[in-house]
């Protein structure tokens, strides 16, 4: 005879409930004490987190990267009607224990490294790393620290000074390929990013060229890479940085202007 | 999962709750969510925003409590309905729930922000070898498991979910809680039951057990 649910689950919420043929029964049923377990993992998990029982409501700008970046027609870019910013939803009223907690009751731990930065006005501005890239690009990241940054000079105008280099390495499924990249500084205070790539080329796809978060969670386009080489402004006021990881990313006509994912080289600028 | 022409969510408008547009407080039935599926699998972008509609908030909640910032979190949050939306070819609504399909792209998504800024501390701190913490993909399950459970906890009728907070977070036990809500012990102790199996069944179904 199995114990009753009801038992259990009082048993599972920290009350002495049981007589001693219960506990008797409990210690050789397999199945009682998988539900007492089932239940007492639940218990668990609410009490581990007593003032965090509201979930929180994305701002709606996320919503509105989403259609952006998807490139949604079927469906409106302001998903609501109003931001609601600071105001808690309208929710069932609380009957009681319950605290009430704005929507955005988060930790600002920082000002958001790699959000917006201006860049050039006919593209989307800045879009956002796949964490998938992100993960992949690590063990790149990891080789281009641990292998020392190696630059070689090449003075294409002799009064730019260089500030910083990276070394580029290949991403998996781009064994070989490798690269180089430099950022020039003229007296003026114009920086250019010089990038050099050699990688197997696509027929039907193109190179693209970033620069990325130490994260890769926040990137800026900086333009076509034509060929092997290319040289590119870098906009006044990015922080180099914020934003220390050249990436170069093979990019398919298909009209989306979002970072591919599929990166071929990459490396972290010695900043 | 029927749409007038203008793309609303005939079934949430249905519901007077709430700003309909933010988080949608509409509880899905199995076959809502069926429908959903389907629709989301086929293409409709009506279903995506549907989706973003009822499970933003789950998915932005996972990443902030994992990650405690909410930039990354946002990042995150957008990262998974674009990424589900792209790879919706790969999504068969017979075998998972949307939910647990975003829920499981969700946790990749913030394992991987994890894994990515452990890199960047390891590779910041080659030369001294320190060893950071690891946040493990077992520790992103654990959240995902609690946010299901304070999400589902938050869903629940009354009394039943007054009746499981006094449980869960003031300790008292069922006789006490008879008391203070003046419930007979029989109704109370049917509530912890019925409150603790939808809890534990929202887990195996959107959970990262499965």
């Amino acid at each position: 005879m199995h114990i009753d649910d009801e038992t259990l689950a009082l048993l599972a919420l920290g009350e002495d409930v049981l007589d001693a043929a219960e506990r008797d029964h409990l210690t050789t049923c397999d199945t009682c004490a998988a539900t007492v377990q089932d239940f007492a993992q639940v218990t668990a998990h609410a009490r581990a987190t007593p003032d965090a029982t509201e979930l929180l409501v994305p701002a709606p700008h996320v919503w509105a990267r989403v259609h952006e970046e998807l490139g949604l027609t079927g469906v409106p870019a302001p998903l609501e009607h109003e931001p609601r910013e600071t105001e808690p939803l309208e929710r069932e009223p609380r009957e009681t224990g319950a605290r009430e907690t704005p929507p955005h009751r988060v930790p600002l731990e920082s000002a958001a490294p790699g959000r917006v930065v201006p860049l050039h006005p006919a593209r989307p501005r800045v879009r956002r790393a796949w964490p998938a890239v992100a993960a992949a690009a690590c063990v790149a990241l990891v080789l281009g620290v641990a292998g020392g940054v190696w630059w070689e000079r090449r003075t294409l105008e002799p009064q730019e000074v260089t500030v910083a280099t990276a070394q580029l390495q290949a991403l998996p499924g781009w064994d070989g390929s490798e690269g180089q990249a430099r950022v020039e500084e003229s007296p003026d205070g114009r920086r250019q990013v010089v990038v050099a790539v050699d990688a197997p080329s696509t027929p039907g796809a193109f190179r693209e060229v970033w620069l990325l978060t130490e994260d890769a969670g926040g990137l800026v386009s900086l333009g076509v890479l034509d060929g092997t080489e290319g040289r590119f402004d870098l906009p006044e006021g990015l922080d180099l940085a914020q934003f220390p990881l050249v990436d170069v990313s093979e990019e398919q006509f298909d009209g989306d202007p979002a970072h591919s994912g599929d990166s071929v080289v990459r490396g972290p600028l010695d900043v | 999962m029927v749409y007038d022409s203008a793309g609303t969510d005939i079934a949430a408008a249905h519901t007077p709750k709430g700003p309909a547009l933010t988080r949608s407080d509409t509880v899905l039935d199995d076959a809502e969510v069926a429908d959903l599926g389907r629709l989301f699998a086929d293409g409709d972008e009506r279903a995506l925003a549907t989706a973003y509609r009822h499970w933003s908030s789950l998915v932005y909640t996972i990443a902030v409590r994992s990650l405690a910032n909410a930039a990354d979190a946002e990042d995150v949050t957008q990262q998974v309905f674009i990424s589900a939306w792209r790879s919706r070819a790969r999504y068969d609504p017979a075998l998972a729930r949307l939910p647990a399909w975003l829920v499981g792209i969700t946790r990749h998504a913030v394992a991987d922000a994890h894994e990515a800024r452990a890199r960047v501390r390891r590779s910041a701190q080659a030369a001294v070898s320190a060893a950071p913490s690891e946040v493990t993909e077992e520790t992103v399950r654990t959240t995902v498991d609690r946010v299901l459970i304070a999400d589902e906890l938050d869903r629940l009728g009354e009394p039943g979910r007054t009746v499981l907070r006094l449980a869960f977070y003031r300790d008292l036990t069922h006789a006490q809680i008879a008391n203070e809500l003046d419930l007979p012990l029989g109704t109370v102790k049917s509530h912890i039951r019925r409150g603790l199996l939808r809890l534990r069944t929202r887990l195996e179904v959107d959970g990262a057990h499965r």
